[in-house]
C-alpha cells in the first residue's frame, strides 16, 4: 500500500454566504506529517467505519457532483483539481464546525486505486517554551491534529474508479466513532451520500430474527426475547447497533443468542451495523408495554394486550391492571 | 481472461444462483403489498453479455471499455403491478430497504409520442443475498423495473417484434406500434381512475 500524492487545504466556513475560502498546497511524501497521514491512508477499522453510497442527482440520474469532482481529482491529483472539493467543504461548513484542515490522498492498495479524504478540526492551544529569557507563553489560534484520532474521513477503493466509485467507507472519530454521531454535514451535505444499510433493512432483519427465534424456542428464551423487545424501542432508537450488539446489550443468555443468530441468513449479517428504527421494529414485533409509577412494567403482544390484562379506572389517573395465568418463568435480572 | 470469460465464471458461480435468492428477498420486502401481479429476477445470459461487449457507439468505438464493471443489468429484476398508482407505492417501499443510485421514469421524449413507459431503478445489491465467499463475483448494483400490467405487456410484445426485429420496421408498422402503446397508456389511465374511484367508494 503506497501513497502517491497528498494535497492539503486550510478550509474556512462559508455556509452563511460569500465565496468558499480555502488555500491549498502539495504535501511532501516524507517527514512527520507524511508518517501521520500514511497511518490514516492505510487504516481499515471496521468498528468505526460505515459504508455509504452516493446519492443520485435531483433528477434521479446516476450522477453525483461530489463523486464527479473526486474522479476528476483522482485522474490527475493536484491542488488545482482538488480545489473544487475543498470549496465544496467550505460551502457546507458553518461557524459551529469552524475552520478545518483537509487532506486528499491518492495511492494504491493491492490491485485497487485508493483515495482518502480527511478533515481535521482547528483547535486552540497555548505554546509554552523555555528560552533565554525564561518561560515564553504564546496563544496559538490554529492547531490541527492535536489528537490524531479525531478526524472525519472517506475512503474509496476500486479497480476502475471512474466506474466503481459509488460507495465508500466513512468514519467520524472526531464525534466518537458511532454512525449516529457522523455529522449530517460530512455525509449528507459534503459527500451528498447516505448509509448503504438503510435503518429499515437492518432493523427488520433484527426483528425478524427475534420473532423467528421466539416462535421456535422454549419458554425461557421466549421470555428473554419478550422482555428485550418491550424495552428495545426506548433503548436503541436512532442508535447504531448490530444483531450481535443487541443481544449483548439486552443481556441475552448464550442459548438465546444462539437461537437469534441462527435465524440470520449468514453469520456476517449478525455483525452488520445499522441505525435502529423504533417504528420498523414495532411493525414487525408489536409489543405494547405500560410502565407504572409503582415500578411495574406490563408487556404483552399489542394486539392481545387488552385481552391479557384487564384494566380498572380507579380515578385521578390511577389504573389497576390484572391478569391470570400460570407462571412459566420468573427471574431476577442483575442488570 | 477476457470480459466474456470472466462473465461466464461470474454467471455460473454467482449470478445464476442469485436469481432465486434475490427474488425471494424482494418478495419478503414487498410482502403484504396489494396488487402486485408478479416479481421476477433474471441474470443476464452470457450470450447477451457477449453481445453487449461487442456493441459500438455512433463513431464505431466500443460502447463499453470495461464491460464487467460497466454493464449494469447483469442482474435485472421486475415488479409488475396492476395500476399506475401502485408503481410509486412499490418504489417507496423498495427505497426504504435498498439504497439506490438511479431512479428514472422512462417515457417517450415528446407528449405526442407513444412507446415504452416504465420506472427504472438501479439498486445496491443487499448483503442479505450475497454469498460472502463469492464477493468478487457480484456486481455492485442491479436494475429493477416497476411496471403496470399494460406497460409490461406492451414492452414484452414490442421486445419480440419491434426492438429485436431483423428488418427495419416500416413507417406504417411503427405507427401500429405507437398505436398499441397509446392504447396501453390509455388503458392504464382508465384502470387507474376506476381503481381510485373504487377506493373512494370503499372508504366511504
Amino acid at each position: 500500500m503506497a501513497i502517491a500524492t497528498i494535497q492539503a487545504f486550510l478550509v474556512d466556513p462559508s455556509k452563511a454566504g460569500g465565496l468558499p475560502i480555502c488555500v491549498g498546497n502539495d504535501v511532501a511524501l516524507s517527514g512527520k506529517v507524511f508518517d501521520l497521514l500514511q497511518d490514516i491512508f492505510i487504516s481499515n477499522n471496521i468498528r468505526t467505519e460505515f459504508e455509504i453510497t452516493f446519492n443520485p442527482n435531483a433528477a434521479g440520474k446516476q450522477q453525483n457532483d461530489f463523486r464527479d469532482s473526486l474522479i476528476f481529482y483522482h485522474a490527475a491529483p493536484s491542488v488545482a483539481t482538488a480545489t473544487p472539493l475543498a470549496e465544496k467543504l467550505s460551502s457546507v461548513t458553518d461557524q459551529r464546525s469552524g475552520k478545518g484542515l483537509l487532506f486528499l490522498m491518492t495511492g494504491t492498495s493491492g490491485p485497487h486505486q485508493r483515495v482518502v479524504v480527511s478533515r481535521f478540526p482547528a483547535k486552540q492551544a497555548i505554546l509554552a517554551e523555555v528560552g533565554k529569557a525564561g518561560l515564553g507563553v504564546e496563544f496559538l489560534d490554529q492547531v490541527f491534529i492535536r489528537n490524531v484520532k479525531t478526524y472525519k474521513s472517506i475512503r474509496l477503493e476500486a479497480v476502475n474508479p471512474a466506474v466503481e466509485f459509488w460507495t465508500g467507507m466513512v468514519t467520524d472519530l472526531q464525534a466518537g466513532g458511532g454512525a449516529e454521531n457522523i455529522s449530517e454535514y460530512w455525509i449528507k451535505d459534503f459527500l451528498t451520500a447516505d448509509f448503504t444499510e438503510t435503518p429499515t433493512a437492518g432493523t427488520r432483519r433484527l426483528a425478524n430474527a427475534l420473532k423467528a427465534a421466539a416462535k421456535k424456542s422454549n419458554a425461557t428464551i421466549k421470555t428473554e426475547i419478550a422482555a428485550a423487545v418491550s424495552l428495545a424501542s426506548n433503548l436503541f432508537a436512532k442508535k447504531v447497533v448490530s444483531i450481535d450488539d443487541f443481544c449483548k446489550q439486552v443481556g441475552f443468555s448464550k442459548a438465546t443468542i444462539d437461537a437469534v443468530v441462527s435465524e440470520v441468513k449468514k453469520s456476517s449479517l449478525a455483525s452488520k451495523q445499522f441505525i435502529f428504527s423504533a417504528s420498523d421494529f414495532r411493525n414487525v414485533l408489536p409489543y405494547r408495554t405500560v410502565e407504572m409509577n409503582s415500578g411495574a412494567i406490563l408487556t404483552a403482544p399489542s394486539g392481545r394486550f387488552e385481552e391479557v390484562f384487564s384494566v380498572r379506572d380507579m380515578g385521578l389517573g390511577v389504573k389497576e391492571y390484572s391478569t391470570e395465568g400460570r407462571i412459566r418463568d420468573e427471574r431476577v435480572n442483575a442488570r | 481472461m477476457t470480459p466474456v470469460d470472466e462473465y461466464d465464471e461470474r454467471y455460473v458461480h454467482a449470478l445464476e444462483p442469485l436469481q432465486a435468492i434475490l427474488k425471494e428477498h424482494l418478495e419478503g420486502v414487498l410482502e403484504g403489498v396489494e396488487r402486485i401481479d408478479f416479481i421476477s429476477v433474471r441474470a443476464k445470459h452470457p450470450t447477451s453479455f457477449a453481445g453487449k461487449c461487442r456493441k459500438r457507439d455512433g463513431r464505431g468505438k466500443l460502447k463499453y471499455s470495461d464491460p464487467i464493471r460497466q454493464v449494469t443489468d447483469q442482474i435485472g429484476a421486475r415488479v409488475v403491478v396492476y395500476y399506475a398508482s401502485d408503481v410509486g407505492k412499490v418504489v417507496r417501499i423498495l427505497k426504504q430497504y435498498l439504497r439506490y443510485v438511479e431512479d428514472e421514469e422512462k417515457s417517450p421524449a415528446s407528449e405526442s409520442e407513444f412507446g415504452y413507459f416504465g420506472r427504472h431503478l438501479l439498486f445496491r445489491l443487499p448483503a442479505d443475498v450475497l454469498e460472502d465467499s463469492l464477493s468478487g463475483l457480484y456486481p455492485d448494483f442491479f436494475e429493477l423495473q416497476v411496471k403496470t400490467l399494460f406497460q409490461h405487456a406492451w414492452s414484452q410484445a414490442h421486445h419480440g417484434i419491434g426492438y429485436k426485429n431483423k428488418h427495419e420496421l416500416t413507417l406504417d408498422e411503427r405507427r401500429k406500434m405507437a398505436l398499441s402503446a397509446a392504447q396501453a397508456w390509455g388503458s392504464d389511465g382508465i384502470f387507474n381512475e376506476l381503481a381510485s374511484q373504487e377506493c373512494e367508494d370503499v372508504s366511504g
